[in-house]
């Protein structure tokens, strides 16, 4: 895959290559809410605050 | 025959961060007590993190590598910059990869600052899944 990201133009989407190349893709199913998140604004990063609790012993 | 990778981490955190109003790569990460001084950022967390999983940890940065560089700096990673991010995040992922190649690797997770760090059993079940996948696997996604 990382020959595929080198050969594309700069403003490509490497969600459209990985689509183009699924066959070579290995999708691992996670339940791990953290994969998804995406954190934008202080609104997004105050509602992660509150909402994430950290299970003892989770190491960071 | 399965995968014989060496393996970086890609922290892509050259973003201006414009809707936050400050650099994400910086926020106070994990939550901590109100009152009570944070003792990491999301960036710092990240390195952290996949230094556990990977042989050397890369930061790309943007116009930020040079606030960005002494945090990647104290956590032993290593930081390359993009020398124009508003070309996209793509730009930085090239970037990120061509650095990994130059260091002699040939694997990588890609992960954005823009998120706290996975767990660590997560980054484990992903790396474990792609190398003990075929080389007809270049990928690995959750």
């Amino acid at each position: 895959m990382m020959e595929q990201f080198l050969r594309a133009p700069a403003a490509a989407i490497a969600r459209d290559i990985e689509h183009r190349h699924q066959q070579h893709i290995l999708y691992v199913p996670v339940t791990d809410a953290r994969v998804a998140a995406n954190i934008d604004t202080p609104e997004d990063y105050a509602s992660l605050l509150r909402s994430e609790t950290i299970p003892a012993g989770t190491a960071f | 025959m399965p995968q014989t990778a060496g393996i970086c981490g890609v922290i892509l955190a050259a973003g201006e961060s414009s809707r936050m109003g400050r650099d994400k790569a910086l926020l106070p990460w994990p939550p901590v007590a109100e009152g009570t001084p944070a003792v990491n950022t999301f960036l710092g967390a990240m390195i952290d993190l996949l230094q556990q999983h990977s042989d050397l940890v890369i930061v790309v940065a943007g116009k930020n590598v040079t606030e960005l560089e002494p945090v990647a700096d104290a956590h032993g990673a290593f930081t390359v910059t993009n020398p124009a991010p508003e070309r996209g995040q793509f730009s930085s992922v090239q970037v990120g990869l061509r650095d990994v190649l130059n260091r002699g690797r040939d694997a990588a997770f890609l992960v954005p600052v823009d998120r706290p760090p996975a767990l660590p059993s997560t980054i484990h079940e992903l790396r474990a899944a792609f190398l003990a996948s075929d080389t007809n696997v270049w990928a690995a996604v959750p």
